[in-house]
């Protein structure tokens, strides 16, 4: 059975090829195999998996041709990586020495984990935002990289990391569960201006953390009906006089247009439209000239989430109540100190949940109001754990793993 | 965004009488700048002060506190605070807090001057 047959196919990392040799490699079939892996060098892919599985015979003159094309490989920082030999080809590796001299991995992933760079421990994390100038209250897409020291994946990271802001607002505060070393998701920040992000993770050995400074833009005007907009299958154009769900004439393709007058796709992955998140946490610096910032954050999320007015204003001020309290009381003005917030939002209640690391501070045990001793005293402070207590349904304080956790709850009236 | 903004006057209906127009947001941030204004007029010695919420947005505990701070001053000085164009939505806050049975409050900055006059 002479002949030899090579195929080339891409494998899960795009600057690794791989290369399935099947039949006889000797003096008539090497031209062959030798021509393939310097067209593979020459369109600079150097990174390869050469996989032996179906080589059924090497001849002597095989063997030196292997020793020749590794060198040209490595010299420009790539390599081959030859995988699944059997049993006989392996024997025959060892008897001359191969198995010193060449790269030789059991399959396919290993070989990849090989290209990919193996990190030994986790150094930092790596920010890779989409953009460097997202708009206000906008998100977009990040990738978070748990790394070594050299930017190489530390893939046997798999736990969460917070997200602090110098300054305004992000969303979410919390990311994770990191994959294989990587996180990729939506991020928000509030501006504008420029903002400091860095993300932490906690391991045994200590914090680990990245930081990337981004140039937050004025939130984005909203799109002014009626507006044209392209389909994100075929690019036809139409006119659009409301943000809703359309179905493309041509080609089919269902799409959303939001208030940006962004056309997103709803086919891939998902039937119709991606349901909202019910869960939102944000953290922010320990700081009273952020207030506003986060109370038009949390009545913009709570609006969109169709919750009536009442309820909106009720919770944006016993919100604002609580985290003037931790500014106050458990950070006492620190604006270094960060200010974790969690919304809840389910049919029947929302939940807003404000966690510090402040000294203990329990407010729902606060004596109750005496207005005339408060003039009396000239006091200005103290009025605001009566109305967060007013304001909601109920109200829960613990300390917990050195947290103070408040947690608001308001039920949802029907009009 | 959303900063407060302070205007003090005299009342067009009575030059003895400090006006107040608050627009904005007035939170544990803003308030700083409102009692900066109260120590002015304090210190010049009005204290017959009508406070008017009608442009006002938004106020938290540490605004509405401002005012409880400064009332026994003024009060001894023989002055007070009246509010006028209250919201549906303050006028909830002014009566969870008990503020209603505190200060008096007004429909329109007419009423409010004819009552100082009658005190």
């Amino acid at each position: 059975m002479p002949g030899l047959s090579l195929s080339e196919a891409p494998t899960a990392l795009p600057d690794v090829t791989a290369v399935r040799v099947a039949g006889t490699l000797d003096i008539a079939t090497l031209p062959q195999f030798e021509g393939v892996l310097r067209r593979l060098r020459d369109a600079g892919k150097v990174k390869v998996v050469v996989d032996l599985a179906q080589l059924e015979y090497i001849s002597s003159s095989g063997l030196g041709s292997f020793l020749g094309t590794v060198d040209p490989f490595r010299a420009v920082g790539g390599d081959l990586v030859f995988v699944r030999l059997t049993d006989r080809v392996q024997k025959i590796f060892k008897v001359v020495g191969f198995t010193r001299l060449l790269t030789l991995m059991a399959d396919e992933d290993e070989a990849l984990r090989h290209f990919r760079g193996k990190a030994a421990s986790l150094k930092q994390l790596i920010l890779t935002p989409a953009t460097s100038s997202p708009h206000s209250g906008e998100g977009f897409e990040m990738e978070v990289l748990a790394a070594d020291d050299r930017g190489n994946a530390f893939e046997g990271f798999n736990g969460e990391a917070s997200l602090r802001p110098s300054t305004g607002i992000v969303s979410p505060a919390r990311i994770g569960p990191f994959k294989d070393g990587v996180w990729r998701g939506k991020v928000a920040l509030t501006g504008p201006g420029p903002t400091g992000l860095r993300a932490v993770c906690s391991i045994p050995a200590g914090e680990v953390t990245g930081e990337l400074t981004f140039d937050v833009l004025e939130t984005k005007p909203l799109a002014v009906l009626p507006v044209t907009i392209l389909c994100p299958g075929c690019a036809l154009a139409t006119e659009i006089r409301a943000f809703n769900v359309y179905r493309c004439r041509d080609c089919d393709e269902i799409y959303f247009i939001d208030k940006w007058a962004h056309a997103i796709s709803l086919k891939a992955g998902h039937r119709g439209a991606p349901p909202p998140p019910k869960t939102v946490n944000v953290s922010m610096p320990a700081d009273v000239n952020l207030l506003a910032a986060l109370r038009g954050f949390m009545t913009a999320v709570l609006r969109e989430h169709g919750y009536g007015q009442d309820l909106v204003n009720d919770l944006e001020l016993a919100a604002d109540e609580a985290v003037t309290n931790v500014v106050e009381h458990a950070y006492q003005y620190d604006t270094r100190k960060t200010v974790f917030l969690e919304l809840i939002m389910e049919k029947k209640q929302v939940s807003v949940r404000v966690k510090d690391q402040g000294k203990a501070f329990n407010p729902t045990q606060a004596e109750p109001v005496n207005l005339d001793q408060h003039i009396a005293e000239r006091r200005t402070g103290g009025l605001g754990v009566h109305l967060v207590q007013t304001l909601t349904d109920s109200v829960d304080y613990r300390r917990e793993d050195g947290f103070n956790v408040l947690t608001l709850v308001k039920k949802v009236v029907k009009a | 965004m959303n900063i407060l903004t302070v205007d003090v006057g005299a009342s067009a209906l009575d030059p003895g009488l400090a006006l107040f127009r608050l627009k904005g947001h007035l939170d544990a941030q803003t308030v700083r700048e409102l009692e900066t204004r109260f120590d002015e007029q304090v210190r010049s010695s009005r204290v017959r002060w009508i406070v008017d919420l009608r442009e006002l947005e938004y106020i938290s505990s540490a605004g509405l506190g401002s005012f409880v701070g400064v009332l026994s001053e003024l009060r001894a000085q023989g002055g007070d605070i009246f509010f006028i164009g209250l919201s549906p939505k303050m006028e909830k806050i002014f009566k969870v807090l008990g503020f209603t049975r505190i200060f008096k409050v007004f429909a329109t900055e007419a009423e409010a001057a004819h009552a100082f006059q009658g005190a």
